[in-house]
C-alpha cells in the first residue's frame, strides 16, 4: 500500500466484510428451532445491517477462555418495528442472550431474546418451534 | 417506543442551537417551484487537496479534550496504516464533509420534476440524493436508519443551493486525517456557482456537540469542467491522472 493510495482511496478491499460465519446466506433449517440456549458474555460488535442485523458475543467457555459466539438478528426495519435502535446495544455491553442453537454445533444462532445491562429485555425467549420474528 | 433519555437530551441541545444556527427545525424550507431553480448543475473538480480539512480561521477543529486525544491517536493510526478506515478499506461512502475534499471530479445533477438533486462523486460512485421538496426525516428516523453519508434536504436561496444532512453513522470520518464525528453530525453545505460560474464554491457549517466545543465551517472551491465526464469508478483499480490537483501525493 502506498501512500498515494491511502490518501486519495484507489486501494483495494483488503478486509473480509464482516466477521459473521460464512452462512450469511443461509437456510433456516440450520437452526434447531425447538432448541433455545442462553449465554452471558460481553457484546464484541453489533452489526445493524440487511438483510440481517448480527451481534458478535464473547462467552467464556468452560476453561474461562473467550470464545466468540454470533447471533443473527433480523432486518433493520423489523428490530425498528420492535423498538431497536443502532446503539442499543454497545461494544463493552454485559448482556444475557437466547438464540435458537446451530444444528452442528457451531458457535451461532437465531436471536429470540437479549437481557441488557440496564436489566430491560427484549424479545421474546419462550418462542420455541417457530423461526424468529 | 419512547425515545430514550440520551436521545431526548440530545434533541432538546440540537432543538435549542438551532435559534442561532443554520441548522434548521426539519429541513422545513418551503420548495421552490421547479421552474424557478438556478442552474448549478455541472462537473466539477478541485485543482488543491488537503488530507486534512482546513477550518475557517486556520488550526483545528473546535474539538473537545477528549474528542482531540481520539483525533490524535487517529492521526497517529494514519501514519502507519492502522487506522479503521472502511471507506478505504471497503470503499464505502467517505460521508460528509470528507466527500468534499475528493481529488476526483464530481457532478451535479438538479432534476426539477421530481424535486431531486444528485451529487454524484467519482469516487467510490458515491451518490447524495438531495431531496428539494420535502424536510428531513424525523429525528426518530434518522436515529434509526443512519446512512453514510446522512440523509439530505435542500432549499434554494437566492442562487445558493443549500444542503442541510444529518442521520449519520458512525463508521465515517471527517476528513483523509482520521477526524472523528459522532451520530449527532449534522451538516450545512451552501453550493454555489463564482468567479462568474467558472467556479463552484461549497462552505460547510459542521455541527456536532458529541465531539465538538461549537459549529465550525470549512471552504472548498472546485473548478466547473464541462470538458470531462464522470468516468468508472472501481476501487482498486488505476484511475484518473490526479497530477492537476495539487496536495495528491504521489505524481
Amino acid at each position: 500500500m502506498d501512500v498515494k493510495a491511502l490518501i486519495v482511496g484507489g486501494i483495494a478491499a483488503t478486509l473480509p466484510l464482516t466477521a459473521i460465519p460464512a452462512f450469511a446466506h443461509h437456510s433456516y433449517a440450520e437452526f434447531d428451532t425447538d432448541k433455545k440456549l442462553t449465554l452471558e458474555g460481553t457484546v464484541k460488535e453489533f452489526q445493524w445491517t440487511n438483510p440481517h442485523s448480527w451481534m458478535l458475543v464473547m462467552v467464556p467457555n468452560a476453561r474461562g477462555e473467550l470464545e466468540q459466539w454470533a447471533v443473527e438478528l433480523n432486518s433493520v426495519s423489523l428490530l425498528a418495528a420492535r423498538g431497536w435502535k443502532p446503539k442499543t446495544v454497545l461494544p463493552g455491553d454485559r448482556v444475557a442472550i437466547t438464540f435458537h442453537p446451530m444444528r452442528n454445533g457451531s458457535h451461532a444462532g437465531s436471536y429470540m431474546a437479549i437481557k441488557l445491562p440496564n436489566g430491560k429485555t427484549m424479545g421474546d425467549a419462550e418462542r420455541l418451534g417457530t423461526a424468529a420474528q | 417506543m419512547m425515545p430514550g433519555l440520551a436521545h431526548r437530551l440530545r434533541l432538546t441541545a440540537i432543538s435549542g442551537l438551532m435559534l442561532a444556527t443554520p441548522f434548521s427545525a426539519a429541513g422545513a424550507a418551503a420548495p421552490a417551484p421547479a421552474a424557478a431553480w438556478p442552474d448549478i448543475g455541472g462537473i466539477y473538480w478541485t485543482n488543491s487537496y488537503n488530507a486534512k480539512i482546513q477550518p475557517d480561521g486556520g488550526g483545528d477543529p473546535p474539538y473537545t479534550q477528549a474528542a482531540m486525544a481520539t483525533y490524535r491517536k487517529n492521526m497517529e493510526a494514519v501514519k502507519t496504516f492502522s487506522l479503521d478506515d472502511q471507506a478505504r478499506k471497503l470503499c464505502t461512502p467517505d460521508g460528509v464533509p470528507r466527500i468534499l475534499a475528493s481529488p476526483y471530479p464530481f457532478e451535479i445533477v438538479e432534476s426539477p420534476n421530481r424535486g431531486e438533486i444528485h451529487l454524484l462523486y467519482e469516487l467510490n460512485h458515491v451518490i447524495r440524493l438531495v431531496t428539494m421538496t420535502k424536510p428531513l426525516p424525523s429525528a426518530d428516523e434518522l436515529e434509526t436508519f443512519p446512512f453514510y453519508s446522512g440523509h439530505s434536504a435542500g432549499h434554494f436561496e437566492g442562487d445558493t443551493l443549500v444542503v442541510e444532512t444529518a442521520g449519520f453513522n458512525e463508521k465515517t470520518f471527517l476528513d483523509n486525517s482520521g477526524a472523528p464525528h459522532t451520530d449527532q453530525l449534522r451538516t450545512v453545505e451552501r453550493i454555489r456557482k463564482i468567479n462568474g460560474g467558472k467556479e463552484l464554491e461549497d462552505v460547510v457549517t459542521i455541527h456536532d456537540p458529541g465531539v465538538f466545543t461549537k459549529d465550525w465551517s470549512a471552504r472548498f472551491v472546485y473548478q466547473a469542467r464541462p470538458d470531462i465526464r464522470i468516468t468508472d469508478y472501481a476501487c482498486g483499480e488505476k484511475h484518473r491522472d490526479l497530477s492537476s490537483v495539487k496536495g495528491v501525493q504521489g505524481h
